[in-house]
């Protein structure tokens, strides 16, 4: 994990991505219990990104050259597979912004705050993502301020209580 | 419904909800081995049952 957390550091430092945030479950692995998932999600922002035609690509080209296989919608970076997401909602957006550096032996890495990880997983709203943001409130605390300030910015309260009658 | 049984029941839920929260509790690098434990148990079911087959992560790819 430390070379790909490393590679996700140089593609910033690089200028490739204006900044990185590591999203989804193995980002929840950082708050709460292991969750298994194969691979490792990363919201970004890119230059250009006002443009209406955003591309990866030059991501994609700057790993290429550096060993790293595509396989389907992944990029391989030592070993595991990173599907590169652009921030694509101003939740995603907020999230990327005020993401927090952690660190993983060694290596500094970006990952998202809890409260927008459970955010997006409310406004997501998929099976899994209610399975999952339940597990989650059981084990572990919320900041519940900020947690309310990011629902009522992205019109998420009436959704919040709805999840709270159906799953706790 | 026999009270004393609810109880049990009760008392069974805290103590696996307490687990769970002792492995959230663990740092990152230890969480991240046991991802990948869990990895290859859901590979290994996944192509025994269903000839899915799952990469999970290598060890290699901490070097």
């Amino acid at each position: 994990m430390e070379k790909t957390f490393t590679t996700l550091n140089q593609l910033e430092a690089a200028g490739l991505v204006t900044r990185y945030a590591i999203g989804g479950a193995f980002a929840l692995s950082f708050y709460t219990e292991p969750i298994v998932t194969f691979d490792v999600d990363v919201f970004v922002f890119v230059p250009n990104a006002d443009s209406p035609l955003v591309s990866l690509a030059p991501i994609y080209d700057y790993l290429r050259d550096r060993g790293c296989p595509e396989q389907r919608e992944h990029v391989v970076i030592a070993g595991t597979p990173v599907q590169f997401i652009a921030a694509f909602n101003p939740l995603v957006e907020e999230g990327v912004r005020e993401a927090l550096d952690k660190m993983f032996k060694a290596v500094r890495v970006r990952v998202l705050r809890l409260e927008h990880l459970a955010a997006i997983m409310l406004k997501t709203g998929r099976a899994k993502d209610n399975a999952r943001l339940a597990q989650v409130i059981e084990v572990t605390k919320l900041d519940e301020l900020f947690f309310r300030g990011i629902l009522e910015r992205h019109a998420l309260t009436a959704a919040w209580t709805k999840f709270q009658e159906r799953f706790l | 419904m026999n009270p004393r049984l609810q109880e049990l029941a009760e008392a069974s839920f805290q103590q696996k909800k307490e687990r769970r929260r002792e492995l959230a509790a663990l740092p990152i690098e230890e969480k991240v081995e046991i991802l990948r434990l869990l990895q290859k148990m859901t590979a290994d079911i996944a192509w025994e049952m269903r000839g899915v087959k799952l990469n999970p992560w290598p060890v290699a790819s901490d070097r």
